[in-house]
Protein backbone atom coordinates (compact mmCIF):
# COMPACT_ATOMS: atom_id res chain seq x y z
CA UNK A 1 0.00 0.00 0.00
CA UNK A 2 3.00 2.25 -0.72
CA UNK A 3 2.09 5.93 -1.52
CA UNK A 4 -1.50 4.28 -3.23
CA UNK A 5 -4.37 7.21 -3.51
CA UNK A 6 -6.96 6.02 -0.78
CA UNK A 7 -9.89 5.72 -3.27
CA UNK A 8 -7.52 2.80 -4.68
CA UNK A 9 -6.99 1.11 -1.71
CA UNK A 10 -10.79 1.37 -0.75
CA UNK A 11 -11.90 0.06 -3.84
CA UNK A 12 -9.24 -2.25 -4.07
CA UNK A 13 -10.74 -3.81 -1.26
CA UNK A 14 -14.44 -3.66 -2.07
CA UNK A 15 -13.11 -5.66 -5.20
CA UNK A 16 -11.66 -8.04 -3.66
CA UNK A 17 -14.89 -9.31 -1.29
CA UNK A 18 -17.53 -8.71 -4.39
CA UNK A 19 -15.33 -11.29 -6.30
CA UNK A 20 -17.00 -13.96 -3.99
CA UNK A 21 -19.99 -11.97 -3.40
CA UNK A 22 -22.32 -10.58 -6.20
CA UNK A 23 -24.80 -8.78 -4.36
CA UNK A 24 -21.99 -6.12 -3.66
CA UNK A 25 -22.92 -3.14 -6.28
CA UNK A 26 -20.42 -0.43 -6.93
CA UNK A 27 -21.83 2.75 -8.40
CA UNK A 28 -20.05 5.85 -9.91
CA UNK A 29 -21.00 8.92 -10.58
CA UNK A 30 -18.30 9.72 -13.32
CA UNK A 31 -15.15 9.60 -10.69
CA UNK A 32 -12.74 7.13 -11.75
CA UNK A 33 -9.87 5.31 -9.95
CA UNK A 34 -6.87 2.88 -10.94
CA UNK A 35 -8.71 0.33 -8.97
CA UNK A 36 -12.08 1.20 -10.78
CA UNK A 37 -11.15 0.01 -14.37
CA UNK A 38 -9.89 -3.13 -12.86
CA UNK A 39 -13.26 -3.53 -11.44
CA UNK A 40 -15.35 -2.43 -14.35
CA UNK A 41 -13.26 -4.67 -16.15
CA UNK A 42 -13.56 -7.63 -13.68
CA UNK A 43 -16.69 -7.20 -12.35
CA UNK A 44 -18.91 -5.51 -15.37
CA UNK A 45 -22.42 -6.61 -13.98
CA UNK A 46 -21.32 -5.16 -10.38
CA UNK A 47 -20.43 -2.00 -12.17
CA UNK A 48 -23.07 0.67 -12.26
CA UNK A 49 -22.33 4.23 -13.91
CA UNK A 50 -25.64 5.74 -13.46
CA UNK A 51 -23.83 9.10 -15.14
CA UNK A 52 -23.38 12.36 -13.61
CA UNK A 53 -26.93 11.60 -11.99
CA UNK A 54 -26.18 11.26 -8.08
CA UNK A 55 -30.09 11.94 -7.29
CA UNK A 56 -30.72 9.10 -9.48
CA UNK A 57 -27.78 7.46 -8.38
CA UNK A 58 -29.12 7.20 -4.52
CA UNK A 59 -32.78 6.44 -5.76
CA UNK A 60 -31.41 3.65 -7.74
CA UNK A 61 -29.40 2.43 -4.86
CA UNK A 62 -32.46 2.96 -2.28
CA UNK A 63 -34.48 0.19 -4.63
CA UNK A 64 -31.23 -2.12 -4.95
CA UNK A 65 -30.54 -1.62 -1.45
CA UNK A 66 -34.07 -2.68 -0.18
CA UNK A 67 -33.75 -5.90 -2.39
CA UNK A 68 -30.57 -6.92 -0.26
CA UNK A 69 -27.93 -5.83 -2.39
CA UNK A 70 -24.79 -4.00 -0.58
CA UNK A 71 -24.11 -0.88 -2.50
CA UNK A 72 -21.32 1.49 -2.42
CA UNK A 73 -21.94 4.94 -3.93
CA UNK A 74 -18.95 6.85 -5.13
CA UNK A 75 -18.34 10.42 -6.10
CA UNK A 76 -16.51 13.83 -5.11
CA UNK A 77 -17.49 14.82 -2.23
CA UNK A 78 -19.79 17.52 -2.34
CA UNK A 79 -21.74 15.94 -5.18
CA UNK A 80 -22.10 12.60 -3.47
CA UNK A 81 -23.49 14.90 -0.20
CA UNK A 82 -25.28 18.47 -0.43
CA UNK A 83 -26.56 17.54 -4.33
CA UNK A 84 -28.48 14.36 -3.20
CA UNK A 85 -28.97 15.33 0.18
CA UNK A 86 -32.43 14.87 -0.24
CA UNK A 87 -32.60 11.48 -1.35
CA UNK A 88 -30.25 10.55 0.94
CA UNK A 89 -33.08 11.21 3.97
CA UNK A 90 -35.73 10.36 2.37
CA UNK A 91 -35.20 7.13 0.12
CA UNK A 92 -32.52 5.74 2.28
CA UNK A 93 -32.10 7.21 6.03
CA UNK A 94 -35.83 7.37 6.66
CA UNK A 95 -36.27 3.58 5.48
CA UNK A 96 -33.53 2.41 7.44
CA UNK A 97 -31.69 1.45 4.46
CA UNK A 98 -27.95 0.23 4.06
CA UNK A 99 -25.79 2.22 2.27
CA UNK A 100 -22.51 2.89 1.75
CA UNK A 101 -21.45 6.77 0.23
CA UNK A 102 -17.85 7.25 -0.50
CA UNK A 103 -16.82 10.82 -0.57
CA UNK A 104 -13.10 12.06 -2.42
CA UNK A 105 -11.36 15.06 -2.06
CA UNK A 106 -12.85 16.13 1.70
CA UNK A 107 -11.48 19.29 2.78
CA UNK A 108 -9.54 21.42 -0.10
CA UNK A 109 -8.65 18.46 -1.47
CA UNK A 110 -9.67 19.52 -5.17
CA UNK A 111 -7.15 22.35 -4.18
CA UNK A 112 -7.58 24.91 -6.94
CA UNK A 113 -11.23 23.99 -8.00
CA UNK A 114 -13.27 26.15 -5.48
CA UNK A 115 -16.02 26.24 -3.31
CA UNK A 116 -17.86 24.22 -5.76
CA UNK A 117 -15.48 21.20 -4.74
CA UNK A 118 -14.72 22.25 -1.48
CA UNK A 119 -15.99 19.33 1.02
CA UNK A 120 -15.68 21.49 4.13
CA UNK A 121 -19.05 21.55 5.65
CA UNK A 122 -20.20 17.79 4.65
CA UNK A 123 -19.68 16.68 8.10
CA UNK A 124 -22.43 18.68 9.35
CA UNK A 125 -24.88 17.87 6.32
CA UNK A 126 -24.79 14.08 6.87
CA UNK A 127 -24.41 13.83 10.58
CA UNK A 128 -28.40 15.05 10.74
CA UNK A 129 -29.43 12.18 8.62
CA UNK A 130 -30.86 9.84 11.49
CA UNK A 131 -28.60 6.42 11.61
CA UNK A 132 -25.45 8.12 9.62
CA UNK A 133 -21.84 6.96 10.56
CA UNK A 134 -19.19 9.51 9.40
CA UNK A 135 -15.67 8.00 8.55
CA UNK A 136 -12.67 10.16 7.90
CA UNK A 137 -9.59 8.17 7.53
CA UNK A 138 -5.92 9.16 7.95
CA UNK A 139 -4.37 6.69 6.39
CA UNK A 140 -4.52 3.97 3.96
CA UNK A 141 -4.32 0.99 7.14
CA UNK A 142 -7.66 2.61 8.23
CA UNK A 143 -8.84 2.59 4.79
CA UNK A 144 -9.33 -0.62 4.24
CA UNK A 145 -10.64 -1.15 7.71
CA UNK A 146 -13.07 0.54 6.91
CA UNK A 147 -14.44 -0.58 3.74
CA UNK A 148 -13.98 -4.12 4.95
CA UNK A 149 -16.74 -2.98 7.62
CA UNK A 150 -18.92 -1.31 5.43
CA UNK A 151 -19.38 -4.58 3.63
CA UNK A 152 -18.65 -7.11 6.43
CA UNK A 153 -21.28 -5.34 8.79
CA UNK A 154 -23.60 -3.10 6.37
CA UNK A 155 -25.25 0.34 7.28
CA UNK A 156 -25.83 3.74 6.13
CA UNK A 157 -22.25 5.01 6.05
CA UNK A 158 -20.29 8.20 4.60
CA UNK A 159 -16.60 7.75 4.22
CA UNK A 160 -14.50 10.68 3.57
CA UNK A 161 -11.39 10.12 1.99
CA UNK A 162 -8.93 12.54 0.86
CA UNK A 163 -7.52 13.23 -2.78
CA UNK A 164 -4.06 12.51 -1.96
CA UNK A 165 -2.08 10.03 -0.40
CA UNK A 166 -1.86 10.64 3.36
CA UNK A 167 1.47 9.09 5.21
CA UNK A 168 0.75 7.07 8.16
CA UNK A 169 1.40 8.34 11.68
CA UNK A 170 2.05 5.67 13.72
CA UNK A 171 0.06 5.50 17.07
CA UNK A 172 0.24 3.53 20.51
CA UNK A 173 -3.13 2.22 20.66
CA UNK A 174 -5.91 0.94 18.32
CA UNK A 175 -9.27 0.84 19.07
CA UNK A 176 -12.90 0.81 17.12
CA UNK A 177 -13.33 4.11 16.17
CA UNK A 178 -10.06 5.93 16.93
CA UNK A 179 -6.28 5.70 17.47
CA UNK A 180 -4.16 7.34 20.33
CA UNK A 181 -0.59 8.59 20.24
CA UNK A 182 1.23 9.40 23.82
CA UNK A 183 -1.59 9.24 26.38
CA UNK A 184 0.70 10.66 29.35
CA UNK A 185 -0.26 14.45 29.26
CA UNK A 186 -2.49 17.21 30.14
CA UNK A 187 -3.77 18.23 26.74
CA UNK A 188 -6.05 16.21 24.32
CA UNK A 189 -5.82 16.92 20.87
CA UNK A 190 -8.70 15.38 18.21
CA UNK A 191 -7.62 15.50 14.44
CA UNK A 192 -9.34 13.25 11.86
CA UNK A 193 -8.73 12.73 8.21
CA UNK A 194 -5.54 15.26 6.59
CA UNK A 195 -4.92 17.18 9.70
CA UNK A 196 -3.96 13.75 11.73
CA UNK A 197 -0.26 13.69 9.97
CA UNK A 198 0.38 17.37 10.01
CA UNK A 199 -0.55 18.04 13.40
CA UNK A 200 1.46 14.35 14.51
CA UNK A 201 4.69 16.12 12.72
CA UNK A 202 3.99 19.84 14.28
CA UNK A 203 3.31 17.67 17.89
CA UNK A 204 6.65 15.48 17.18
CA UNK A 205 8.77 18.67 15.74
CA UNK A 206 8.14 21.22 18.44
CA UNK A 207 7.60 18.35 21.06
CA UNK A 208 4.72 19.01 22.30
CA UNK A 209 3.22 18.36 25.21
CA UNK A 210 -0.04 16.54 24.09
CA UNK A 211 -1.51 13.36 23.05
CA UNK A 212 -3.22 12.58 20.22
CA UNK A 213 -6.26 11.14 19.20
CA UNK A 214 -6.98 10.51 15.37
CA UNK A 215 -10.84 10.18 15.14
CA UNK A 216 -11.28 8.33 12.05
CA UNK A 217 -14.87 7.65 13.20
CA UNK A 218 -16.36 10.95 13.06
CA UNK A 219 -19.57 10.53 14.16
CA UNK A 220 -21.50 9.26 16.41
CA UNK A 221 -18.17 9.94 18.73
CA UNK A 222 -17.47 6.80 20.37
CA UNK A 223 -18.78 7.18 24.41
CA UNK A 224 -15.68 5.37 25.12
CA UNK A 225 -14.23 8.71 25.00
CA UNK A 226 -16.03 10.44 27.99
CA UNK A 227 -13.98 8.82 30.35
CA UNK A 228 -10.80 9.05 28.49
CA UNK A 229 -11.42 12.99 27.80
CA UNK A 230 -11.87 13.06 31.28
CA UNK A 231 -8.44 12.46 32.18
CA UNK A 232 -7.38 15.63 30.39
CA UNK A 233 -6.76 19.40 31.19
CA UNK A 234 -7.21 21.21 28.22
CA UNK A 235 -8.86 19.65 24.79
CA UNK A 236 -8.29 20.94 21.53
CA UNK A 237 -9.81 20.14 17.71
CA UNK A 238 -8.57 20.48 14.68
CA UNK A 239 -10.08 19.78 11.64
CA UNK A 240 -10.38 20.97 7.82
CA UNK A 241 -14.25 21.19 7.96
CA UNK A 242 -15.87 24.59 9.04
CA UNK A 243 -16.30 25.26 12.63
CA UNK A 244 -20.01 24.18 12.84
CA UNK A 245 -21.25 21.01 12.44
CA UNK A 246 -17.52 19.00 12.18
CA UNK A 247 -15.42 17.19 14.59
CA UNK A 248 -15.19 20.17 17.36
CA UNK A 249 -18.92 20.76 17.27
CA UNK A 250 -19.37 16.56 17.70
CA UNK A 251 -16.27 16.68 20.33
CA UNK A 252 -18.10 19.32 22.16
CA UNK A 253 -21.77 18.00 22.42
CA UNK A 254 -20.56 14.89 23.65
CA UNK A 255 -18.72 17.21 26.53
CA UNK A 256 -21.92 19.15 26.92
CA UNK A 257 -23.86 16.06 27.26
CA UNK A 258 -21.36 14.58 29.74
CA UNK A 259 -20.53 17.57 32.12
CA UNK A 260 -17.22 17.91 30.96
CA UNK A 261 -15.91 21.11 32.09
CA UNK A 262 -12.96 21.36 29.93
CA UNK A 263 -11.37 24.05 28.11
CA UNK A 264 -11.96 23.24 24.32
CA UNK A 265 -9.57 25.19 21.77
CA UNK A 266 -11.54 24.71 18.51
CA UNK A 267 -9.14 24.98 15.17
CA UNK A 268 -11.30 24.57 11.97
CA UNK A 269 -12.21 27.06 9.02
CA UNK A 270 -14.12 29.84 10.04
CA UNK A 271 -17.49 29.89 7.40
CA UNK A 272 -16.02 31.69 4.46
CA UNK A 273 -15.65 30.29 0.28
CA UNK A 274 -12.38 30.49 -1.01
CA UNK A 275 -12.27 31.21 -4.48
CA UNK A 276 -8.53 31.59 -4.24
CA UNK A 277 -6.13 29.47 -6.29
CA UNK A 278 -2.36 28.47 -4.99
CA UNK A 279 -2.48 25.64 -3.68
CA UNK A 280 -4.04 23.29 -0.29
CA UNK A 281 -1.22 24.71 1.53
CA UNK A 282 -2.00 28.42 0.65
CA UNK A 283 -5.71 27.86 1.36
CA UNK A 284 -4.80 26.81 4.64
CA UNK A 285 -2.76 29.69 5.00
CA UNK A 286 -5.93 31.76 4.52
CA UNK A 287 -8.03 29.99 6.45
CA UNK A 288 -5.45 29.73 9.29
CA UNK A 289 -4.92 25.80 8.86
CA UNK A 290 -1.01 26.37 8.37
CA UNK A 291 1.22 24.56 10.22
CA UNK A 292 2.80 27.54 11.66
CA UNK A 293 -0.41 29.02 13.03
CA UNK A 294 -1.71 25.70 14.50
CA UNK A 295 1.67 25.51 16.18
CA UNK A 296 1.50 28.55 17.66
CA UNK A 297 -2.36 28.17 18.44
CA UNK A 298 -2.11 25.16 20.28
CA UNK A 299 1.40 26.21 22.28
CA UNK A 300 -0.68 29.28 23.39
CA UNK A 301 -3.09 27.63 24.44
CA UNK A 302 -1.34 24.97 26.63
CA UNK A 303 1.11 27.35 27.72
CA UNK A 304 4.02 25.52 26.10
CA UNK B 1 -62.53 -6.77 -19.61
CA UNK B 2 -65.70 -6.61 -18.35
CA UNK B 3 -66.56 -2.78 -19.20
CA UNK B 4 -69.58 -2.71 -16.72
CA UNK B 5 -68.07 -3.98 -13.80
CA UNK B 6 -64.95 -2.15 -14.51
CA UNK B 7 -66.99 1.11 -14.35
CA UNK B 8 -68.92 0.07 -11.26
CA UNK B 9 -65.37 -0.90 -9.48
CA UNK B 10 -64.78 2.90 -10.38
CA UNK B 11 -67.53 3.86 -9.10
CA UNK B 12 -66.86 2.04 -5.50
CA UNK B 13 -63.33 3.71 -5.62
CA UNK B 14 -64.67 7.13 -5.60
CA UNK B 15 -66.61 6.66 -2.92
CA UNK B 16 -64.06 4.73 -0.60
CA UNK B 17 -61.65 8.01 -1.55
CA UNK B 18 -64.39 10.29 -0.73
CA UNK B 19 -65.16 8.50 2.66
CA UNK B 20 -62.16 8.35 3.50
CA UNK B 21 -60.76 11.95 3.00
CA UNK B 22 -63.79 13.46 4.60
CA UNK B 23 -63.79 11.07 7.43
CA UNK B 24 -60.32 12.34 8.18
CA UNK B 25 -60.48 15.54 6.92
CA UNK B 26 -57.33 15.20 5.37
CA UNK B 27 -56.53 13.78 1.70
CA UNK B 28 -55.76 14.26 -1.63
CA UNK B 29 -59.29 13.98 -3.77
CA UNK B 30 -58.31 15.65 -6.98
CA UNK B 31 -54.96 13.17 -7.42
CA UNK B 32 -56.83 10.23 -6.83
CA UNK B 33 -59.47 10.37 -8.91
CA UNK B 34 -57.35 11.37 -12.35
CA UNK B 35 -55.77 7.79 -11.88
CA UNK B 36 -58.98 5.97 -10.92
CA UNK B 37 -59.79 4.20 -14.11
CA UNK B 38 -56.00 3.33 -14.27
CA UNK B 39 -56.15 1.91 -10.76
CA UNK B 40 -59.28 0.17 -11.20
CA UNK B 41 -57.90 -1.51 -14.72
CA UNK B 42 -54.57 -3.50 -13.81
CA UNK B 43 -56.00 -4.28 -9.94
CA UNK B 44 -59.64 -5.86 -10.29
CA UNK B 45 -58.82 -6.86 -14.54
CA UNK B 46 -56.30 -8.87 -13.03
CA UNK B 47 -53.03 -6.74 -14.63
CA UNK B 48 -50.78 -7.08 -11.48
CA UNK B 49 -50.03 -9.85 -9.34
CA UNK B 50 -50.14 -8.43 -6.11
CA UNK B 51 -52.57 -10.11 -3.39
CA UNK B 52 -52.72 -11.23 0.34
CA UNK B 53 -51.28 -14.39 -0.68
CA UNK B 54 -48.09 -13.31 -2.64
CA UNK B 55 -46.97 -10.12 -0.38
CA UNK B 56 -43.71 -11.87 0.69
CA UNK B 57 -42.96 -13.61 -2.44
CA UNK B 58 -40.17 -11.55 -3.70
CA UNK B 59 -41.17 -12.54 -7.45
CA UNK B 60 -44.61 -10.45 -6.64
CA UNK B 61 -45.53 -7.01 -8.47
CA UNK B 62 -45.09 -3.75 -7.42
CA UNK B 63 -46.96 -0.53 -7.41
CA UNK B 64 -45.00 2.32 -6.68
CA UNK B 65 -46.81 5.89 -6.83
CA UNK B 66 -44.30 7.83 -6.83
CA UNK B 67 -46.26 11.42 -6.91
CA UNK B 68 -46.84 10.20 -2.89
CA UNK B 69 -49.90 12.49 -2.31
CA UNK B 70 -51.99 10.14 -4.31
CA UNK B 71 -50.45 6.89 -2.84
CA UNK B 72 -53.74 6.98 -0.02
CA UNK B 73 -55.35 5.53 -3.65
CA UNK B 74 -53.99 2.59 -2.61
CA UNK B 75 -55.69 2.16 0.64
CA UNK B 76 -59.51 0.89 -0.45
CA UNK B 77 -57.96 -1.15 -2.91
CA UNK B 78 -55.48 -2.86 -0.29
CA UNK B 79 -58.16 -3.50 2.07
CA UNK B 80 -60.26 -5.45 -0.97
CA UNK B 81 -57.45 -7.32 -1.78
CA UNK B 82 -56.97 -8.92 1.82
CA UNK B 83 -53.71 -7.07 2.44
CA UNK B 84 -55.35 -4.27 4.77
CA UNK B 85 -57.88 -4.91 7.63
CA UNK B 86 -60.97 -2.78 6.62
CA UNK B 87 -61.13 -1.11 9.78
CA UNK B 88 -57.79 1.00 9.30
CA UNK B 89 -59.72 3.06 6.58
CA UNK B 90 -61.69 4.72 9.23
CA UNK B 91 -58.78 5.62 11.29
CA UNK B 92 -56.74 6.75 8.15
CA UNK B 93 -54.70 9.82 9.59
CA UNK B 94 -55.47 9.17 13.02
CA UNK B 95 -53.07 9.01 15.86
CA UNK B 96 -50.86 6.33 15.07
CA UNK B 97 -52.56 5.02 12.30
CA UNK B 98 -51.43 2.08 9.77
CA UNK B 99 -52.87 4.22 7.00
CA UNK B 100 -51.11 7.57 7.30
CA UNK B 101 -51.69 10.82 4.73
CA UNK B 102 -48.32 9.48 3.01
CA UNK B 103 -47.87 5.89 2.47
CA UNK B 104 -44.79 4.01 4.05
CA UNK B 105 -43.46 0.57 3.86
CA UNK B 106 -45.12 -0.26 7.24
CA UNK B 107 -48.20 -0.61 5.12
CA UNK B 108 -48.44 -3.87 3.66
CA UNK B 109 -48.27 -3.68 -0.33
CA UNK B 110 -46.66 -0.17 0.11
CA UNK B 111 -42.94 -0.95 -0.94
CA UNK B 112 -41.31 2.39 -0.53
CA UNK B 113 -41.92 6.26 0.96
CA UNK B 114 -42.60 8.68 -1.30
CA UNK B 115 -44.23 12.15 -0.63
CA UNK B 116 -40.84 13.85 -1.46
CA UNK B 117 -41.39 14.47 -5.46
CA UNK B 118 -38.70 12.63 -7.90
CA UNK B 119 -37.45 9.74 -5.90
CA UNK B 120 -40.07 6.93 -5.88
CA UNK B 121 -39.54 6.33 -9.53
CA UNK B 122 -35.83 5.85 -9.27
CA UNK B 123 -36.52 3.84 -6.27
CA UNK B 124 -38.51 1.85 -8.74
CA UNK B 125 -35.63 1.83 -11.47
CA UNK B 126 -33.51 -0.14 -8.62
CA UNK B 127 -35.70 -2.40 -7.89
CA UNK B 128 -36.39 -3.27 -11.94
CA UNK B 129 -32.53 -3.67 -12.24
CA UNK B 130 -32.41 -6.19 -9.48
CA UNK B 131 -35.09 -8.10 -10.40
CA UNK B 132 -33.68 -8.28 -13.80
CA UNK B 133 -30.76 -9.39 -12.72
CA UNK B 134 -32.10 -11.86 -10.54
CA UNK B 135 -34.38 -12.64 -13.79
CA UNK B 136 -37.54 -12.31 -12.25
CA UNK B 137 -40.64 -12.04 -14.24
CA UNK B 138 -42.00 -9.61 -11.84
CA UNK B 139 -43.34 -6.17 -13.20
CA UNK B 140 -43.01 -2.65 -11.75
CA UNK B 141 -45.82 0.00 -12.19
CA UNK B 142 -44.47 3.24 -11.02
CA UNK B 143 -47.10 6.01 -11.66
CA UNK B 144 -45.44 9.84 -11.87
CA UNK B 145 -47.40 12.92 -11.71
CA UNK B 146 -47.02 15.41 -14.28
CA UNK B 147 -46.23 18.03 -12.49
CA UNK B 148 -43.54 15.81 -10.27
CA UNK B 149 -41.95 15.96 -14.44
CA UNK B 150 -40.61 19.28 -13.40
CA UNK B 151 -37.89 17.00 -10.72
CA UNK B 152 -34.86 16.53 -12.23
CA UNK B 153 -34.44 13.58 -10.69
CA UNK B 154 -37.19 12.25 -12.84
CA UNK B 155 -35.66 12.21 -15.78
CA UNK B 156 -32.70 11.33 -14.81
CA UNK B 157 -33.67 7.95 -13.74
CA UNK B 158 -35.59 8.11 -17.16
CA UNK B 159 -32.28 8.22 -18.22
CA UNK B 160 -31.39 5.32 -16.44
CA UNK B 161 -33.95 3.10 -17.39
CA UNK B 162 -34.09 3.70 -21.09
CA UNK B 163 -30.60 3.04 -21.05
CA UNK B 164 -31.29 -0.24 -18.96
CA UNK B 165 -34.13 -0.88 -21.16
CA UNK B 166 -35.99 -2.02 -17.66
CA UNK B 167 -38.92 -3.53 -19.45
CA UNK B 168 -40.22 -4.79 -16.35
CA UNK B 169 -40.92 -1.52 -15.34
CA UNK B 170 -44.12 -0.01 -16.92
CA UNK B 171 -43.98 4.42 -16.54
CA UNK B 172 -47.40 6.12 -16.08
CA UNK B 173 -47.71 9.56 -15.79
CA UNK B 174 -50.89 10.95 -15.02
CA UNK B 175 -51.07 13.95 -17.38
CA UNK B 176 -53.69 15.97 -15.13
CA UNK B 177 -52.75 19.20 -16.25
CA UNK B 178 -52.65 20.91 -12.82
CA UNK B 179 -49.76 21.52 -10.58
CA UNK B 180 -50.87 23.37 -7.52
CA UNK B 181 -50.46 26.93 -8.06
CA UNK B 182 -52.53 26.59 -11.85
CA UNK B 183 -52.15 24.50 -15.42
CA UNK B 184 -48.61 23.20 -15.80
CA UNK B 185 -48.36 25.11 -19.46
CA UNK B 186 -49.00 28.15 -17.72
CA UNK B 187 -46.50 27.47 -15.22
CA UNK B 188 -43.29 26.18 -16.83
CA UNK B 189 -44.20 24.15 -19.88
CA UNK B 190 -43.98 20.20 -20.05
CA UNK B 191 -45.36 19.32 -23.45
CA UNK B 192 -44.13 17.61 -25.19
CA UNK B 193 -44.36 14.38 -22.92
CA UNK B 194 -45.16 12.13 -25.40
CA UNK B 195 -41.83 13.07 -27.52
CA UNK B 196 -39.58 13.59 -24.41
CA UNK B 197 -40.34 10.17 -23.30
CA UNK B 198 -40.06 8.65 -26.93
CA UNK B 199 -36.14 10.64 -26.56
CA UNK B 200 -35.53 9.18 -23.38
CA UNK B 201 -36.26 5.15 -25.03
CA UNK B 202 -39.57 4.71 -24.38
CA UNK B 203 -42.68 3.32 -26.12
CA UNK B 204 -44.97 5.86 -25.62
CA UNK B 205 -48.78 5.63 -25.61
CA UNK B 206 -50.40 8.12 -24.56
CA UNK B 207 -54.34 7.64 -24.13
CA UNK B 208 -57.29 8.81 -22.26
CA UNK B 209 -56.67 7.86 -19.20
CA UNK B 210 -60.45 7.55 -18.13
CA UNK B 211 -61.31 5.30 -21.20
CA UNK B 212 -60.71 1.47 -20.09
CA UNK B 213 -61.16 0.51 -23.77
CA UNK B 214 -57.84 2.81 -24.22
CA UNK B 215 -56.15 0.97 -21.37
CA UNK B 216 -56.95 -2.13 -22.30
CA UNK B 217 -55.56 -1.64 -25.75
CA UNK B 218 -52.41 -0.66 -24.21
CA UNK B 219 -51.69 -3.84 -22.53
CA UNK B 220 -52.67 -5.34 -25.51
CA UNK B 221 -50.37 -3.60 -27.63
CA UNK B 222 -47.51 -3.59 -24.90
CA UNK B 223 -44.04 -5.16 -25.90
CA UNK B 224 -41.19 -6.13 -24.20
CA UNK B 225 -38.60 -4.34 -27.48
CA UNK B 226 -38.44 -0.77 -25.05
CA UNK B 227 -39.38 0.06 -21.68
CA UNK B 228 -43.12 1.46 -21.60
CA UNK B 229 -44.51 5.12 -20.88
CA UNK B 230 -48.55 5.27 -20.43
CA UNK B 231 -49.31 8.84 -20.57
CA UNK B 232 -52.63 9.11 -19.02
CA UNK B 233 -54.57 12.26 -20.43
CA UNK B 234 -56.59 12.65 -17.38
CA UNK B 235 -58.87 15.13 -15.58
CA UNK B 236 -57.90 16.20 -11.81
CA UNK B 237 -60.50 15.61 -9.67
CA UNK B 238 -62.86 13.76 -12.08
CA UNK B 239 -66.11 12.84 -10.88
CA UNK B 240 -66.76 16.02 -8.90
CA UNK B 241 -67.68 18.37 -11.18
CA UNK B 242 -66.55 21.40 -9.17
CA UNK B 243 -62.97 20.53 -8.35
CA UNK B 244 -62.42 18.91 -12.02
CA UNK B 245 -59.77 20.85 -13.28
CA UNK B 246 -59.88 23.36 -10.23
CA UNK B 247 -56.06 23.69 -8.85
CA UNK B 248 -57.79 25.15 -5.85
CA UNK B 249 -58.94 21.74 -4.33
CA UNK B 250 -55.80 20.02 -4.60
CA UNK B 251 -55.81 19.30 -0.23
CA UNK B 252 -58.83 21.06 -0.02
CA UNK B 253 -62.04 19.30 1.66
CA UNK B 254 -65.29 20.28 0.69
CA UNK B 255 -67.89 20.88 3.44
CA UNK B 256 -71.76 22.49 3.37
CA UNK B 257 -72.80 22.59 -0.19
CA UNK B 258 -69.68 21.36 -1.61
CA UNK B 259 -70.24 17.91 0.13
CA UNK B 260 -73.70 17.80 -0.71
CA UNK B 261 -73.41 18.29 -4.32
CA UNK B 262 -70.40 16.05 -4.36
CA UNK B 263 -72.17 12.79 -2.44
CA UNK B 264 -74.95 13.84 -4.99
CA UNK B 265 -72.28 12.75 -7.89
CA UNK B 266 -70.86 10.40 -6.25
CA UNK B 267 -73.87 8.77 -5.48
CA UNK B 268 -73.01 8.46 -2.05
CA UNK B 269 -76.40 8.11 0.23
CA UNK B 270 -76.46 10.08 3.45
Amino acid sequence: MNNELPRDVFIQTIFNLAKSDEKIIFMSADLGAKALDQFRAELPNQFIHPGISEQSMIDVAAGLSMQGNKVVCYAMAPFITSRCLEQIKVAIATQGLALTLVGVGVGYGYDSAGPTHYATEDIAWMSSLVGMEIFTPSDNKTVEMIARNCIENPGLRYIRLDRKYLPSVEMDELFKSFRVKNQKSDNLIFTTGFMTPLVAEVISDENLKATQIDLFKNYPVDSNLIDLIRKYKKVITVEEHFLSGGLSSKIAELMCDNEILLPHLRIGIKEKYYFENGGREYLHELAGLDKFTILNRIKKYIGQ
Amino acid sequence: MNLDKLTVEAIWFRKEIFNLVINAKKGHIPSCFSIAEFLVYIFFNQKINLNSKNITNPNRDRMIISKGHAAMALYPIFCRLGLIPERELLNFCGKDALLKLYADPSIPGIDTVTGSLGNGYGIAAGIGLDLKRKNSSSKIFSIVGDGECYEGSIWESAMFIGHHKLTNLITIIDRNKLCIMGETEDCISIEPLDKKWEAFGFTVFRIDGHDFSQIDYVFKSMNDEKPVCIILDTIKGKGISYMENKPLWHNRIPDGEFLKIAKNELGINE
